[in-house]
């Protein structure tokens, strides 16, 4: 399972969509359901899957799931 | 602790959500979300089991963030979530026949307040709080929590809990704090214990959940998430966000389900170690080395269940003389004969003895806890009484004596005497039954027998003092109850408060002792000479000496000196209630056309309660 796919697992648990609502490109800004709760969802589930302790400061800036995924890369997941 | 994937599956196939939860609490495992979403989607395979809860959240603090894990805990407790969170930071708005929360109009409505909603000292270091100043503040503390939740108390019904979010921080005096003279966590406690009276001795349907117990659980850094408590507001960590969940659904569940009153115990390898019959006496494991000492704080577990007003039975396979042996000459045997309302010591089938048990105590099969260690006997009991819960004890010698801890029907929301003495009234039953026997085996009737007893039966009507203990009647009775209609402690008091309303009530003492408040029945005046029983109920602790009838006749001829002219009354079947199908058109209710029953008071002339074996006290009835 590759990075995206996992990714796409955690967030479509943690905001109750089907994962193909999921996409490379999503943002905030395009999937209703990430709102700021939602947000922290997606933040909480990713550090339980990955086994990761984020900076809060870091949150706000993951909003998309491109940065999520370079954020991923630069914790040396996957 | 983590859940590994091979825990995971060994969770997704527990027999019951019960099961499952069981197993996350004593091992302290805490899912992850996604973990709990399979987890949650496994439980709802149970779903038949589940029950509906619509829950009302008032907040100072974010809760959204809650749902999920109160979702997951609802599933492992057999409940089924309707969530409403009110506007954050809404309080005493939310308090009112308008508000969002009464739409919703909550079974349960929980309270998530800080400590600094009660009193802006506590926005401040506590330690800083003048010593000659504390008191003050304390008193401020409690003024203003009983006035909200006495709001909440006005305009909701159903339970409320109240929670106060204890410091996500260490003390102010840190590890001196034990020691200080400013003790900020001594002071903390002294003013819980003085909201928690408060709440008990003002409130009906209340109850204060101590969130410091659930912190001291899993630790104060498990239980919050400072990042999220500083960015959001949200204070809780996965760990404290399960923790709180499941308490909160915990109490719902406790509430909302069918109440247990049994735990039968298994005695081989549940109560000791080993098998008395083979073992013996010196070889069982029980004292003060391992594993015996798990054994010894297992039956300590187990005498607070009875002080919680559970009733104890015994259902071993084994010879009596065996277990009566350890009963009385093992040092370290706690739990001894006079704990057990009843016992089956035998080589039955255990599915029989339990049988046997719930006739002998009088107590529908599905009020049953059943706990033992065997696989086949857990199997045996599930297979053929699939109303019986079934525990099975840990293989895990550590983990027996928390084992029981997870089950929320064995919470209880209040104590009332009767509670407290519900074992010794078994006893008492049975030696009732043993005098009928020798007087029977004399050749004396049944009446004989009803008055050597020495009966007295004494009613009340309106009595507010009871109302726990009269709320509770409607909620556990089954088997001895018309209409089974149920009242939580503010429905009843609105009954007492209201003039048009009568709830009468009895006891009865006899020469064994006394039972309590056993009887309860509620009429509603429909016109000046006209009423409806709306409740007749009795506890089945008194079935069999003609209470009911005395009980009836007391009221009938109490409702005629009021011009009380016609008494309605309905039976509604239940599963359970077959017992008083024909108690009305035995006792002087005719049948009208529409299925109703009636009973005309006109004709009666006096009390005639006297006409039974026993001696009633009460309004008119001298």
């Amino acid at each position: 399972m590759s990075i995206f796919e996992k990714l796409q697992e955690i967030m479509a648990t943690a905001l109750e969509l089907p994962t193909s609502a999921i996409k490379e490109s999503s943002t905030m800004e395009n999937i209703e359901e990430w709102d700021s709760l939602g947000h922290v969802h997606i933040m909480v589930a990713i550090e339980q899957a990955f086994d990761l302790y984020m900076d809060v400061d870091d949150f706000a800036e993951l909003d998309s799931v491109p940065a999520i995924l370079k954020y991923l890369k630069s914790e040396n997941v996957g | 602790m983590k859940i590994s994937d091979d825990q995971l599956e060994k969770l997704l196939a527990a027999q019951s959500p019960q099961e499952i939860k069981s197993l996350l609490i004593r091992r302290n495992m805490v899912p992850t979300l996604a973990q709990a979403s399979k987890l949650h989607k496994y439980i709802n395979t149970f779903q038949h089991t589940q029950k509906p809860v619509r829950l009302g959240i008032v907040h100072t603090y974010t809760s959204e963030l809650l749902d999920p894990w109160l979702h997951f805990s609802a599933g492992l407790n057999q409940l089924h979530l309707d969530i409403y969170h009110a506007p954050y930071g809404v309080t005493v708005q939310e308090a009112t026949a308008q508000s969002g929360l009464t739409a919703h109009s909550p079974d349960v409505t929980l309270l998530l307040l800080t400590r600094e909603d009660l009193h802006p000292a506590l926005q401040t270091n506590v330690a800083h709080i003048q010593p000659a100043d504390k008191q003050n503040v304390h008193h401020q503390i409690q003024l203003s929590l009983t006035s909200l939740v006495g709001r909440y108390r006005d305009s909701v019904a159903g339970h409320i809990i109240v929670t106060l979010l204890p410091s996500p921080l260490s003390p102010g005096l840190g590890l001196y704090d034990g020691m200080a003279v400013n003790s900020e966590t001594h002071w903390w406690n002294q003013i819980k214990e003085n909201l928690a009276s408060d709440l008990r001795e003002k409130f009906s349907g209340v109850s204060y959940l101590d969130l410091d117990q659930l912190v001291m659980q899993i630790g104060r850094d498990n239980f919050f998430d400072l990042r999220l408590w500083y960015s959001s507001t949200f204070p809780f960590a996965p760990a404290g966000a399960f923790a709180i969940s499941n308490a909160v659904t915990t109490i719902a569940a406790c509430i909302r389900l069918t109440r247990a009153k049994v735990i039968v115990l298994d005695a081989d390898n549940t109560l000791w170690g080993g098998v008395i019959g083979e073992d013996g006496i010196n070889g069982i494991a029980l004292g003060q080395d391992y594993p015996g000492r798990v054994y010894v704080d297992f039956q300590k577990r187990i005498l607070n269940l009875q002080k919680r007003g559970f009733i104890l039975a015994l259902c071993s396979k084994n010879n009596p003389e065996d277990v009566n042996e350890v009963f009385q000459n093992h040092p370290h045997q706690l739990l001894k004969n006079e704990h057990f309302a009843a016992q089956r010591v035998n080589w039955l089938p255990k599915p029989d003895n339990l049988r046997s048990l719930a006739e002998e105590l009088n107590l529908g099969l599905d009020s049953f806890i059943f706990v033992d260690d065997s696989d086949y006997e857990c199997a045996a009991v599930r297979h053929s009484l699939q109303e019986v819960e079934v525990i099975q004890i840990p293989s895990r010698p550590p983990e027996i004596p928390t084992c029981l801890d997870a089950l929320a029907r064995l919470e209880i929301t209040s104590l009332t005497r009767e509670d407290l003495e519900k074992t010794a009234m078994y006893a008492k039953e049975r030696m009732r039954k043993s005098q009928l026997g020798a007087l029977a085996e004399a050749g004396g009737s049944v009446e004989d027998y009803l008055k050597s007893l020495n009966m007295k039966m004494s009613v009340g009507l309106d009595d507010l003092s009871l109302l726990q203990r009269l709320a509770q009647l409607t909620q556990k009775t089954n088997q001895f109850n018309l209409t089974t209609r149920r009242y939580d402690e503010k429905g009843m008091a609105e009954k007492i408060n209201n003039a048009n309303t009568f709830v009468f009530h009895f006891s009865l003492a006899d020469n064994f002792g006394d039972s309590g408040i056993v009887g309860l029945a509620i009429i509603e005046k429909e016109s000046d000479n006209s009423a409806r029983l709306d409740t007749f109920l009795m506890s089945c602790r008194v079935i069999g000496r003609l209470a009911e009838q005395a009980f009836l006749s007391s009221i009938l001829y109490n409702l005629k000196c009021r011009g009380v002219e016609e008494l309605s009354a309905d039976y509604i079947p239940t599963r359970k209630n077959f017992l008083v199908a024909t108690f009305l058109p035995d006792n002087g209710f005719r049948q009208a056309a529409d299925g109703r029953y009636v009973r005309n008071l006109l004709e009666i002339t006096k009390c005639q309660g006297n006409d039974f074996p026993i001696h009633i006290e009460g309004p008119f009835c001298e």
